[in-house]
């Protein structure tokens, strides 16, 4: 099946800097560098304070109660923090309740109480007497983990001794309830502290996913540009998806349900579309069409809209969101692999950057399995932003990259186009030259040759004469210069532009052969009128013409001896002719080609040369020369002379 | 009838002497130079001036145009070799009748110096056509143009009769045949060529004023 292909466009995994070698280099290693820079600053930031002057709770007495109407309290027990509780079904959820004393000697400075992890709605409790409610604090912005809490401890509250602290954690979305290690000590410590902790957990998260939505709205404007090239859709995608998922955190209301319903599958999406760009990515398509990557958010948002809270649904949606993590991890592997396959510039900081990415996620997840020392923040909203934001400089390098060589190729079109009119504008005026020159030689050509045929003829002929003169000397050399003036004239007859006129031609034939008629005695009668046009009508042709005319006239006058000659021109009874033309005297005839005398050959060959028909009738009534020219000169004559008539 | 035969070229000029000379109401005087030409002009201007154009000492356009203007009553003929049709026609604009060719039979020649003299200008089919070409290349005169239409030289404008006369030349008709064929009589067609003539002589002088007025020769 024939399908639109988008212009043959580098593959974005091959990209390399038009640079040289070592500022290629150095380039990679910055990125990598700043990278690493950033990662290693947000791993140096502990959420606890690590300092003798503060008490830390890592065991308490908890219980966990998941579906209190039914089963009621739990058990109390000896637990290790971070506790965590899951929830079964969303309608209930689920509450974490711990306990535990703090030994309170005497107060240097004024005290406070530290959580920095915990998930759900905290509420706080010294000796039976609620001091703290995460929802009186927390910032709207949770962003995968929860804002630090610091609230004072009022010296009047506690007194000599164990004094009692009970916190509770209520659970308000699947992703359950969780309390971690918290602190108490004095105030001045610990709220510095939080504020660093807290621009690392709600600042940062807060400007990447800014960052996310900015760079997302712009690949997919250009997307909509480039319709034929998905990755640039793909990835605007992605990246939109990650921060909306943490909009309906902003509205810490169970009433927006429907909110978190359109929103928490979005982290799916992006999952599974990271696949789909990896192979796009490296210049290859996907091995199943790319819608088909969407079902199972589909699947999740139908799930959700037809049965909300059943066991069912949360089964499937885990199972999905299992899926999706599956797919999102084969799309960085495949990222991974294929850049680790590549040698160009932008693999190996896709390379670097996805390694980096996995390197912390690992680490996550290692804290979040409580495998590792569990004092650490969750990196991974953080690290996440590095390969999209990577991928989206590789994109938009690419993008301005296609633009400049549109725009080279516009210059180099351009420039093609102005040469190639001026080597066009100069072939054709050398053409033209050329021709114009040719013409000038073809014309000297002509007037040599007809110069040579008459004029030099007879001079050569009266210097002769002149040289070995004899009897009749003078009257031949009168003869022969006359025959030259004759000629000299007709050349130059010939060359009137006449356009297609036979009858101006004709008109000034007329003028130059009446004396001569006259000269022998004779009487002319000139029965010319209206001809039609003759196309084609040169100087050439004419020179033939006014040659044969001459050559009929000059023989009538000299050989006839008769008293008129008519010259007339008419209409050719031969269709296949136009003009007739016709010398005919009333001489003794007796016309034929003399022996040694070339004139009527010479009439002939002139009249082939136009493609005129010659015909020479000669009998007692006296010599008839008729010339029938053909409608056009220039021409082929009609193949078959017609009969004679 | 006095005649004036300026030609360099000696026989040829003894050649029209002679024949001219056989009539017996003629006067000659020869003259081979410009100079020696307004010598001879001096003392009384002759009836018919016979000129080659082209002369040692300079063109004789000057001259004719100085004798059409000071002895109106004179003819001019211009003697040519091959009657090229743009030093004839600039003649025939300077004042002169017509031409004769050198080499022109001796009763041809008589007969043009008479008709001439009888008021008949002889023009040639190719000057015909020469004078048909020149009225086609003038452009058509608009009211934005401040050049009048005889700025190429072209007789002014002619009418229909006219150049029905310079068409039955231009064709080699005489003019017994152009009167037979537009039906009019001999002496009109003649008539109409000298209504040629006088426009060809007319227009080249308004052109002379207005190529004055534009180098500022003149004020208007």
């Amino acid at each position: 099946m024939p399908t639109k292909q988008a212009l043959p466009l580098e593959v974005l995994a091959n990209l390399r800097f038009p640079y040289p070698l070592w500022i290629r280099v150095s380039l990679i290693v910055v990125v990598l560098a700043l990278e690493l820079w950033f990662c290693l600053l947000l791993l140096g930031i502990k959420p606890l304070l690590d300092d003798p002057r503060v008490s830390t709770f890592r065991v308490v007495t908890g219980s966990a109660v998941t579906q209190p109407h039914l089963q009621g309290r739990h058990q109390a027990q000896k637990v290790q923090l971070p506790e965590r509780c899951t929830v079964q079904t969303l309608r209930f959820g689920c509450t974490l309740t711990f306990t535990t004393t703090y030994d309170f000697t005497s107060a240097q400075a004024a005290l406070a109480l530290y959580i920095p992890r915990y998930r759900g709605h905290l509420q706080g409790y010294v000796n039976g007497i609620q001091l703290l409610d995460s929802r009186w604090v927390q910032s709207p912005l949770y962003i995968g983990q929860s804002t630090p809490l610091v609230v004072s401890l009022p010296e009047a509250l506690l007194h000599q001794g164990n004094n009692t602290i009970e916190i509770q954690v209520h659970a308000y979305r699947a992703v359950g309830a969780m309390l971690g290690i918290f602190q108490i000590g004095p105030k001045a410590l610990l709220e510095p502290h939080a504020a660093t902790v807290r621009t690392a957990v709600i600042t940062i998260p807060l400007l990447i996913n800014a960052m996310l939505l900015a760079v997302g709205l712009l690949t997919v404007i250009l997307s909509a540009l480039r319709l034929l090239d998905q990755v640039y859709l793909l990835f605007g995608v992605i990246c939109l998806c990650l921060p909306l998922t943490t909009l309906p955190v902003m509205f810490i209301s169970p009433s927006l349900e429907w909110l978190w319903q359109l929103t928490n599958p979005l982290r799916l999406l992006a999952g599974s579309l990271l696949l789909p760009f990896a192979y796009l990515f490296n210049g290859r398509r996907p091995p199943v069409p790319i819608p088909l990557f969407i079902m199972p958010v589909l699947v999740v948002l139908v799930a959700n809209l037809l049965a909300p809270d059943s066991v069912v649904t949360l089964g499937l949606i885990r199972g999905l969101v299992l899926l999706g993590g599956v797919l999102a991890l084969a799309g960085l592997g495949y990222l991974f692999v294929s850049a680790w396959r590549n040698s160009s510039d932008a693999s190996v900081i896709v390379l670097g950057t996805v390694g980096l990415a996995a390197f912390f996620s690992m680490k996550d997840g290692l804290v979040l399995l409580n495998v590792i020392d569990n004092d650490s923040l969750v990196l991974i909203h953080h690290i996440s932003a590095l390969p999209a934001l990577v991928l989206a400089a590789i994109l938009l390098w690419r993008f301005s990259g296609a633009l400049k060589a549109q725009e080279q190729f516009a210059q180099q079109l351009q420039r093609t186009v102005v040469d190639t009119e001026t080597r066009l504008r100069e072939t054709l005026q050398r053409e033209r030259e050329q021709s114009r020159s040719m013409v000038l030689q073809q014309e000297r050509t002509r007037l040599m040759r007809d110069l040579h045929d008459g004029l030099s003829g007879q001079l050569v002929s009266i210097q002769s004469l002149c040289e070995f003169p004899e009897e009749d000397t003078t009257a031949r050399i009168a003869a022969a210069s006359r025959a030259a003036l004759v000629d000299l004239r007709l050349v130059i007859a010939s060359m009137d532009d006449v356009g297609d006129d036979l009858g101006l031609m004709l008109g000034s034939f007329r003028e130059r052969i009446e004396p001569q008629i006259r000269a022998a005695r004779l009487d002319m009668q000139w029965q010319i009128r209206a001809l039609p046009d003759l196309p084609g009508l040169d100087p050439t042709a004419s020179l033939h013409l006014l040659r044969i005319l001459q050559e009929s006239v000059v023989n009538a006058i000299r050989h006839a001896q008769a008293s008129v000659i008519c010259i007339e021109g008419s209409q050719s009874p031969h269709a296949d002719y136009g003009i007739r033309l016709c010398v005919a005297d009333d001489g003794h005839g007796g016309a034929a080609p003399r022996p040694g005398g070339r004139g009527f050959a010479h009439m002939r060959e002139r009249a082939a040369a136009v493609g005129a028909l010659l015909r020479i009738s000669s009998d007692s009534g006296g010599t008839v020369v008729m010339v029938d020219l053909p409608k056009q000169l220039g021409r082929d004559p009609p193949q078959r002379p017609p009969a004679p008539r | 009838m006095n005649i004036l035969v300026l030609e360099d070229d000696e026989p040829i000029r003894r050649r029209l002497v002679r024949i001219l000379g056989a009539e017996p109401d003629v006067t000659i005087i020869e003259a081979a130079t410009l100079a020696e030409a307004r010598q001879a002009l001096c003392p009384v201007m002759p009836d018919v001036l016979i000129v080659d154009l082209q002369l040692p000492d300079g063109h004789a356009i000057t001259l004719i145009a100085d004798v059409c203007r000071r002895a109106p009553a004179s003819d001019i003929l211009v003697i040519s070799v091959l009657a090229d049709e743009a030093s004839v026609v600039s003649a025939i604009e300077a004042g002169a009748s017509g031409y004769l060719l050198k080499d022109a039979l001796p009763a041809d020649i008589v007969e043009t110096v008479r008709n001439v003299r009888a008021g008949f200008s002889p023009l040639s089919p190719r000057i015909a056509r020469f004078i048909l070409d020149r009225l086609r290349a003038t452009p058509a005169t608009s009211n934005y143009s401040t050049r009048p239409p005889t700025r190429q030289g072209a007789p002014g404008v002619l009418t229909p009769r006219e150049l029905d006369v310079l068409w039955g030349i231009a064709k080699g008709l005489k003019y017994a045949e152009i009167s037979r064929e537009l039906g009019i009589s001999t002496q009109t067609v003649a008539s109409h060529v000298k209504n040629i003539f006088h426009k060809l002589q007319v227009s080249s002088r308004s052109e002379a004023v207005f190529e004055a007025c534009q180098q500022q020769l003149i004020k208007l």
